[in-house]
This record gives structure tokens, C-alpha cells and sequence, in this order.
């Protein structure tokens, strides 16, 4: 919620952006900042981040187990903003440990039920209960993979003295549950510490390849690094670029990726947080994630195609919705528009159902949705004395909702609206769920023309034309290297991270919008590699 | 029961070689018995509803009685006509208002106060006398229900409970209604009546729960159960501190309050399985049975059988003296999850609902409120009941006034806190008056020169008060309603 850095400009000038001594949006004409010359990034202000629900649960599966059973609601909910590991909103909770404990006593209970889990565990035979070599041979191997880092002598006597429990109960297991229990709720597993391997004069901290390894994987995977990676680590081959580039492309090469950057981008684009009210919803979620997987891996490569596909993966449910054709597999295929208004993520029910409320759609919030998550402009709240809760009311009977917007356009609203609501209303023809319509629901009287602008860049008609506007944008370029940064980082960015933003987005614009370009060009930088205390 | 633990306790030492710190046992074996003897005990609950009083357009308030005075099963309105068996037991305060940038001459946001029509800017006046600041959600400084509990629940296994209801991940930021101070919950609020139950009762040992042959199977293997799990945090508190000794001051100060939060676990397994019942505790102390699992549904989570789970626990919890504080967040406060039947989300109903429903919504609220002191006057301690020694707050998330500034309808906008109404039910032993239908005198006036009518912090102020406390401000609202204290 940390906003503070954004200055939000009300009225005259209703767009902010990130730093307020430079003028206009990088891409726009007036932009001072210059994407040609962004300075030299600088090093990110990070702490230690907490895992989210989600990597916990990953990281619990990938450590022992997928068929581990964890109990994803003994943990509380990550708020999204629109990402769910924003460190500020981190606290410290009796309720989290006490989760985590829970699932961590599940889940060592079961894998002592387990002789293969179990065995791959140990790596060791035990001989018996106090069999101390292959104790502390396990205490060692799980701590390095559950720490992501080799443990501490004081930290393996303290695991290593549960043995007790072996020995008391004549049982090797007994004991070492208590070892994996004890890891599988650390703070060390919890928390992404980055204590370096050396700070300088001025406070910089240079990361040590665990810690690099940690980066890597839960950017990519949102997971804990797996023993290859740890290796490599441990061999120093990841504090060079070569080692880390081929590492980081190793990941991306891994199916877990493509889920995590499905669920990144769920999130950035916020159907997320899509009730699942209607049953139609996880068909709409599948077909956004399949378009994600399409646009990110499987296509040709360019990341606009997320916004200019011509084809999209739909059960025939979804199908029937939108009036497409049926899929040849009726659980769900790829089917081609026929009409040319559909393309890309924009004819997504996931996305048009965004702001929606009372089954009707809001073109204010879908423009402020298109400013601020494709172009990371940012909207100032409406003034104290307006209820942005509901819409326009009517002021006249029977007025259709064109005319209820009308309001918009007149006297201090027309200041911010004027950049907002024409984008809404270029998209006024697909209804909440993405259906077409060509008037107002039940008002046959009420005609929509679907004609919309963006402006200040141009006028569009529908979901294909406005993928297809923003997506060529530079100022879109440089947002999708914002949204990544800003995950990566796992806070709301700052002035000083502006130069490593547009270094990101030229490198993406520059290479064919590939996003594995952006994810090279990102762990290949110095920053990469480095960190600078928070206060 | 103590035989074995200390048995237990021993072979710990023996086998790990150095002693396994095992804190506050033996002080907390009779700690919290001298302690009830010596002060009356007390209690103290916050519930929250996201609701308002009254709908859109709509000039009829559900809440409040149309005459000030002894409240009459005749009086009650619609949303609390349940409450007629409890006549006796609960007042209403009504006519509260949190002050609102642009109206009664405010030209900035006021101290305690909000911009209006905003609904997602009044928890932090509402629940902690604070202005929201800038963009935040939360509370701006410490919630009552906090305060209190620092007082009333030193000595008890739990500081405070903090429970919700509505499950709805859609608006997490809402989530939270306990604060220890500007932007810091208390804690994750749980919605999960299962584990809520684990917390509570996974590893306590009600009293006396031994036949004379001594303790059962089962009392040895939760004895045996709590003890690892001992090991497990001691494990974790040794190792870290290895860790936190490299650590940079920002984040070892993160570890530190994560260990804290360790720390208070391990102190409340080892309270929790003494076995030594607070003098607190009640006849009726058990171990209620365990809750199914709620599996995550779709809009509607179940969180009618979740808030009567709920309730029923901090009953419990009460009985057994396990704690003395709780907060209930019924509904966030932007409730966005549907009830069964109902065609749109709670938050909607305010704006656009049939009247029906959105009445149905409210009762719904106020059933919870109805249980919790039908649960608590079913306690008896002494020669009265535990509902004699609570304060039970439900307070509303808006009233019913003219904040919406929206032409016609500024006169009767949902989400305005002008109108306010609460219920505070119990008798804080004998300091709260009940059975009564309070509208506190206006205090002071505003910038136009109207007269300011009385921030809902005061009922707050007046309910802490009561239970013991000697505070006079709650953030930036100062004074109790005095109407309303014995």
C-alpha cells in the first residue's frame, strides 16, 4: 500500500508517475527521463522477505514430496497488491508460526510413513536409533536443501541434539521427524535472508551464490532452488554471468515456471482475485494461463501476442459464452476468432469482468485498469466528496449509461475522467463475462458504438484494436519490465529503481519483446547479485 | 499429571546432554490461580460488522428505537428483535457520528474522522480513534480490544483471540480488525473454526481430566505430543539464534519478532498442558469437539455454521480461562460475499438489495452478537454469570446519515458514519448499564458551529473503562459516555 512515491494528481494533470521531477510517461513525446539514458541502476533497498502462502506450499511439495499433504488454509492469506509478497505487508503473527508448525508436523508425520520419501530423505540407511553419523548426515543434507544454505555449526548441534528423541524412543524417526519438523518451520526456510558474503564501505552487501540460487528460483519458480541448483552454488558458478544466465534459462526451461509466471501474471493482471462465484470463472482462468503459456513459451516469441493472439483455448462452455465456435475437444482447445474485434488477453472474461459490480461493467474502472496495469500510469483517487463506490446516478429518467457518464465529462471530473472513461467505453461491447452486446443490457434502446481512445495515443474500437495500441507502446515495454521488477523486488518500487526499470524494458523492446530476454537481461545485471539494507 | 511431565522433563535433560530450556513452566504451574483470587475477573469482546445501520434512499434504520430509555421487546427494531430474551443485557447506543472531511465545516480530514463516503477509511477511526494514514487500511494505532487485553489477559495461555468469519479472500486488506498499534495486526485473524479449535484445544488438558487411576492413554499421548512439539521450537529458538548473531539490524529485528511470536507458542503449550485450572475457569470448562474442515467454496464459505463455531470457541475459551479478550470480525468491511438465498454480496445490499435481504444480512450480523451473550449468561461463576463480568461491543462499520453528497440521495447514503449505532451487551461487573437505549448528549461543537455529536471511540473508551481500564482518549477521541457507565 506504500504509495507514498507516487504522487497522485488530482484534476489538472490526473496521471502521476514515478518520479515527479520528470515529466510526461517514458514513450510519450514529452518524457525528460530518456529510456536511451537511464543511468546506471542502482542497487535495490531490499530486506528479508517472508515467504508467500503460495511459495511455502511449493517449497514444503519440492523439499519432500508433491504428494506431501499440506493444508494450504493453515496459512493466512497474502494480500495481493497487486502481488502477494509485498514485504510491507509482512507482519510477524503468532497465527503464521503456529500454521506453519501445523503444516510442517502433517507433513513430517507422513513422510516416516513413507519408506521411499523416507529414504530419499535420509540419503542414509540408519543402523539403528542412535545411528549418529547418518543422523547428522541427514541433519546436513535436509539443512542445506531446507535453508538453502549450508547449516551453521551451532545450528546443526541444535538439530543434531533431537537425536534424543531417536534414542529415547528407539526409533531413528522419531527424532529425525522432529529435525525435518523443526526445518520445515525455520525461520531460515520462512524468511529469504541475504546476509552476503562481503559488505562495503557504503553499505552494499555482494550475495553469496546461495543466495543468489534463492533469487533464481523463487523468481522463476516461486519454489526453493532444487539440489542442481544448490550445486551450482556451491561451485561459485553462479556469482559469474554465464553460470547464472544458463541457470536462470535452465528454470525457465522447467515446467514449475510456467505455472509460477502463469500465477505472476494472474496476479499483475488481477484476475487472481476473480470470485469464483460462477462456475464459468476457472474456464476463464484456464483460457487467460492458457494464453500466458501460449504468448510466454509455445508462440513465436513476441510477448505482445499476448495482447494480439488470434486464437484462445476455451471448453466449450466458455465457448458457448462468448459465441465462438465449439472447441474440437470439448474439456478444451484452441479455437480461432472469427471475429476480428477478439484478440488476445483483452477478450478474456477473466480480464473484462474487472471491476464489474452488479453483473454490469464500469467503463471508469476498466480505463483506470488499462492506465495503471498495462501502462503502470497511476490514477489519483477520486476527490473526499465523491462516492466512487457506485456509479453515476441518473439525473434524467431512462437515461441510457452513456448518458449517466456524461456526468464524467463535466466541470473538476472531467479532468481525470476524460483520460479514463473513453478507454472503458471502447470496450463498452463485451459485457462482463466477454460476451458481445451492441446496447445496454435489457435497454435495446440504448445503443453502444464501441468506439474508445487512449487518449493523448489514439482512438480503438473494441479488444483486438486495444491490445493492439497498447502493446505497441514503449510506455507498455517499460510496465511489463516494472511489473516484473516490482515482483522481484517484492515492494513498491522507488524513485532509484526507475533506471533499472527502463534498462529492463529498452532490453525487452529491443529483442522482440521476448520475455525470456527480460528475465536474462534482469538476473544478468549487477543488482542481481546485490542489495542494500532497508531501514 | 505431574509425574510424568516431570519425568518427562528430566529424561530431556539427561538424554540431550545440556539441559533443554524448558521456560516458565514451574512459573506458570500457579501463576494464574493467585492471580484470579486476587482481582475480580473480567472480560472483554469487539465484534464488526461491515454493514450499516440503514440502506440507500432508505429511511428506515434497522438499529435504532425510536424513543431514548428502558429498552421494550416493543422498541427493538428489526434487526435486533432476536435480542428480546436479552432485554436485560445489552444496551444500544445510537446517534454517534465519525466527523467527515467537507462536512460540519471540516477543511481537512479531522482528528478520529474521515473524507466521506469513503467505507475503507473508517475502520481505523472507528476501532482505534485515529484518522487513516494516507492510502492505508488499517488501523492507524491500537485497537481497544488490544489495550484491554494487555490488562485483563497477562496471565492467560492467550493475550486475545482474534477470529473472523467472513472468509472471502477477495479483499484481504479488510481482514483485520486488531491492531497493537499503526499498521501492526495482532495477529492473522483465523477464519477456520478447525483451527482455531487446534490452537485452543490441540494441546490443552482440561482440568482434572484423570479418573483416579491416573492419567488415560490419550492424556498421555496429547502430554507426549505437546512435548515434541516443545522440542521442535526449542530446536528453532536455539538455531536462530545462531542466526539472528549475522544478521543486519533491520533484519534481525524482523527475527526478532518473528521468535517473539515463537516464543509466546511455546510458553502457551507449556501453560496449555499443566493441567493446573485458572480459578477463572468455570464448571463448564471442557474440551469442545473438534470442528469438521471447511473446505474453500465459492462466494458463500459457510460462515453461518463458522461464526456459531466461533462464538461457541471464545465461549469455551472463556469457560477455561484460556483468554479474556477476543475480536469477532463478522463481515469485512467491504463484505463481498453472498449468504445463502440472497441473489447479491452483503456490501451490495446496502446500495441496491431488496430490503429483505439486506434486513436477513443484518440479523444475521446480530445473531452472533445474540449468541455470544445467550452462551455467556449460560457460564455461571460466583453468584452470577460471565456475562455479568463482560463488555461485548458490536459496532457497525456505518451508520445511517448524509455522507453520500450524491444529489438526492445525500440524506440517506449507506455508507455514512453519521447515525451510528452500537450494541454493547453484558455488565463489566456492574459497570455497564443495561437494557437501555442510550443517545449520548452532544460534546463540544464542530468548525461550522453545529453541535458534535459523540465518535464512536467513546462507546469503546466507556467499554474498556468498565472492564478496568483508567484510559480517558482512544487515539485522538477523548471520553467515555458517561450515560452508559454504572
Amino acid at each position: 500500500m506504500n504509495r507514498l512515491l507516487v504522487p497522485a494528481l488530482l484534476l489538472c494533470g490526473c496521471l502521476g508517475k514515478v518520479d515527479p521531477t520528470v515529466t510526461g510517461q517514458p514513450g510519450d513525446p514529452s518524457w525528460t527521463g530518456g529510456p536511451d539514458q537511464p543511468g546506471a541502476p542502482s542497487t535495490a533497498v531490499l530486506g528479508a522477505r517472508r515467504l508467500t502462502r503460495a511459495e511455502y506450499v511449493q517449497t514444503v511439495r519440492d523439499l519432500v514430496d508433491a504428494q506431501a499433504p499440506v493444508t494450504v488454509e493453515a496459512l493466512a492469506i497474502d494480500e495481493g497488491v497487486p502481488f502477494d509478497n509485498d514485504i510491507t505487508m509482512q507482519h510477524a503473527s503468532e497465527v503464521l508460526i503456529d500454521g506453519a508448525d501445523t503444516i510442517a508436523e502433517q507433513v513430517a508425520v507422513w513422510a516416516m510413513t513413507q519408506p521411499a520419501v523416507k529414504a530419499r530423505l535420509y540419503g542414509c540407511t540408519p543402523s539403528g536409533p542412535s545411528d549418529a553419523t547418518c543422523f547428522a548426515s541427514f541433519v546436513d543434507r535436509m539443512g542445506r536443501r531446507a535453508l538453502r544454505r549450508p547449516l551453521t555449526d551451532p545450528e546443526r548441534q541444535a538439530f543434531i541434539a533431537l537425536q534424543s528423541e531417536s534414542i529415547a524412543d528407539a526409533s531413528f524417526d522419531s527424532g529425525a521427524e522432529l529435525v525435518l519438523r523443526a526445518l520445515l518451520s525455520h525461520p531460515g526456510l520462512l524468511f529469504r535472508f541475504e546476509n552476503g558474503v562481503a559488505k562495503s564501505s557504503d553499505g552494499e552487501i555482494t550475495l553469496s551464490g546461495y543466495e543468489i540460487a534463492t533469487r533464481l528460483s523463487y523468481l522463476l519458480l516461486g519454489s526453493t532452488p532444487d539440489d542442481a541448483l544448490l550445486d551450482a552454488a556451491e561451485r561459485g558458478e553462479l556469482v559469474g554471468l554465464t553460470g547464472r544466465v544458463a541457470a536462470a534459462d535452465r528454470l525457465v526451461a522447467d515446467p514449475k515456471a510456467r505455472a509460477h509466471l502463469q500465477r505472476f501474471h494472474s496476479m499483475w493482471l488481477g484476475y487472481s482475485k476473480l470470485s469464483d462465484t460462477d462456475p464459468l470463472n476457472a474456464s476463464m482462468r484456464k483460457e487467460s494461463d492458457a494464453l500466458v503459456g501460449y504468448a510466454l513459451f509455445d508462440g513465436p516469441g513476441d510477448y505482445a501476442e499476448l495482447f494480439r493472439s488470434d486464437k484462445t483455448f476455451v471448453d466449450s462452455a466458455l465457448a458457448a459464452n462468448y459465441g465462438l465456435p465449439a472447441p474440437a475437444k470439448a474439456a478444451g482447445d484452441w479455437v480461432t476468432y472469427p471475429d476480428p474485434q477478439r484478440r488476445g488477453i483483452l477478450s478474456h472474461g477473466a480480464v473484462l469482468a474487472y471491476g464489474a459490480k452488479n453483473g454490469d461493467t464500469s467503463p471508469t474502472r476498466r480505463g483506470i485498469y488499462v492506465r495503471t496495469r498495462l501502462l503502470c500510469q497511476t490514477i489519483g483517487p477520486p476527490p473526499p466528496n465523491v462516492n466512487a463506490d457506485k456509479g453515476p446516478v441518473a439525473t434524467t429518467p431512462n437515461a441510457c449509461k452513456s448518458e449517466r457518464y456524461q456526468q464524467h465529462a463535466a466541470g473538476t471530473c472531467a479532468g481525470c475522467h476524460a483520460a479514463i472513461d473513453p478507454i472503458g467505453f471502447g470496450l463498452e461491447q463485451f459485457d462482463s463475462l466477454g460476451r458481445f452486446r451492441s446496447h445496454d443490457d435489457g435497454r435495446p434502446e440504448c445503443a453502444l458504438d464501441g468506439k474508445g481512445e487512449v487518449t493523448g495515443t489514439g482512438t480503438f474500437s473494441g479488444p483486438a484494436e486495444l491490445g493492439a495500441l497498447v502493446s505497441g507502446q514503449v510506455a507498455f515495454e517499460n510496465c511489463v519490465a516494472e511489473k516484473l521488477y516490482t515482483y522481484t523486488t517484492g515492494r513498491t518500487l522507488r524513485t532509484e529503481d526507475r533506471a533499472m526499470v527502463l534498462k529492463l524494458g529498452a532490453a525487452f523492446g529491443k529483442d522482440g519483446r521476448r520475455f525470456t530476454t527480460l528475465v536474462r537481461e534482469l538476473v544478468s545485471d549487477y543488482t542481481f547479485t546485490h542489495r542494500r539494507e532497508d531501514q | 499429571m505431574r509425574t510424568p511431565k516431570l519425568g518427562r522433563r528430566t529424561f530431556l535433560r539427561g538424554a540431550g546432554g545440556a539441559a533443554l530450556a524448558l521456560p516458565f513452566l514451574e512459573v506458570m504451574l500457579d501463576g494464574p490461580k493467585a492471580q484470579a483470587l486476587a482481582t475480580g475477573v473480567k472480560r472483554y469482546v469487539v465484534m464488526t460488522s461491515g454493514q450499516s445501520a440503514g440502506q440507500d434512499n432508505q429511511a428506515t434504520n434497522y438499529f435504532q428505537p425510536d424513543t431514548v430509555g428502558a429498552l421494550t421487546a416493543a422498541s427493538l427494531k428489526p434487526a435486533v428483535a432476536e435480542l428480546s430474551d436479552l432485554l436485560a443485557d445489552f444496551s444500544i447506543v445510537s446517534g454517534l457520528r465519525i466527523p467527515s472531511l467537507g462536512l460540519d465545516g471540516y477543511t481537512s480530514v479531522p482528528l478520529a474522522g474521515k473524507v466521506a463516503a469513503t467505507h475503507d477509511k473508517t475502520l481505523s477511526p472507528l476501532l482505534a480513534g485515529k484518522a487513516v494514514a494516507g492510502d492505508s487500511y488499517s488501523a492507524n494505532g491500537a485497537t481497544s480490544d488490544y489495550l484491554v487485553s494487555q490488562m485483563l489477559s497477562a496471565t492467560t495461555p492467550y493475550k486475545q483471540l482474534v477470529y473472523r468469519v467472513q472468509l472471502d479472500e477477495f479483499n484481504g486488506h479488510y481482514a483485520e480488525i486488531s491492531y497493537s498499534a499503526a499498521d501492526k495486526p495482532v495477529n492473522n485473524s483465523l477464519a477456520d473454526p478447525a483451527l482455531a479449535w487446534q490452537a485452543l484445544f490441540g494441546s490443552f488438558t482440561p482440568p482434572a481430566p484423570m479418573g483416579p487411576s491416573g492419567p488415560s492413554a490419550a492424556d498421555l499421548a496429547l502430554m507426549k505430543k505437546n512435548m515434541r512439539r516443545r522440542s521442535v521450537l526449542d530446536a528453532i529458538l536455539k538455531s536462530a539464534a545462531d542466526l539472528s548473531g549475522r544478521l543486519g539490524v533491520p533484519d534481525r529485528q524482523r527475527l526478532s519478532d518473528h521468535l517473539d511470536q515463537v516464543r509466546t507458542l511455546e510458553q502457551r503449550i507449556a501453560q496449555l498442558s499443566t493441567a493446573a485450572p485458572s480459578m477463572a475457569s468455570t464448571a463448564q470448562c471442557g474440551k469442545p469437539a473438534q470442528p469438521g474442515t471447511f473446505v474453500k467454496g465459492t462466494s458463500y464459505n459457510d460462515e453461518i455454521a463458522r461464526g456459531q463455531l466461533l462464538v461457541d470457541l471464545i465461549t469455551m475459551a472463556f469457560a477455561c480461562d484460556l483468554t479474556r479478550v477476543a475480536s469477532l470480525l463478522i463481515s469485512f468491511s467491504m463484505p463481498m460475499f453472498r449468504l445463502p438465498t440472497h441473489a447479491i454480496d452483503i456490501h451490495e445490499e446496502s446500495h441496491s438489495g431488496t430490503a429483505p435481504d439486506f434486513l436477513a444480512s443484518q440479523k444475521w450480523h446480530v445473531s452472533l452478537f445474540g449468541r455470544l451473550l445467550r452462551n455467556l449468561k449460560g457460564l455461571s461463576e460466583g453468584g452470577g454469570t460471565v456475562l455479568d463480568s463482560t463488555a461485548v461491543v458490536f459496532a457497525l462499520e456505518a451508520g445511517h446519515g448524509r455522507d453520500g453528497m450524491q444529489g438526492p440521495s445525500s440524506s440517506l447514503a449507506a455508507h455514512s458514519t453519521d447515525n451510528m449505532v452500537m450494541l454493547v451487551g453484558g455488565g463489566a461487573g456492574g459497570r455497564l448499564k443495561r437494557g437501555q437505549h442510550i443517545r449520548p448528549a452532544a460534546s463540544g461543537t464542530n468548525p461550522d458551529g453545529s453541535a458534535k455529536p459523540r465518535h464512536p471511540a467513546s462507546v469503546f473508551i466507556s467499554a474498556m473503562n468498565a472492564v478496568g481500564m483508567t484510559n480517558t482518549t482512544l487515539g485522538d477521541v477523548s471520553g467515555a459516555v458517561a450515560e452508559l457507565l454504572i
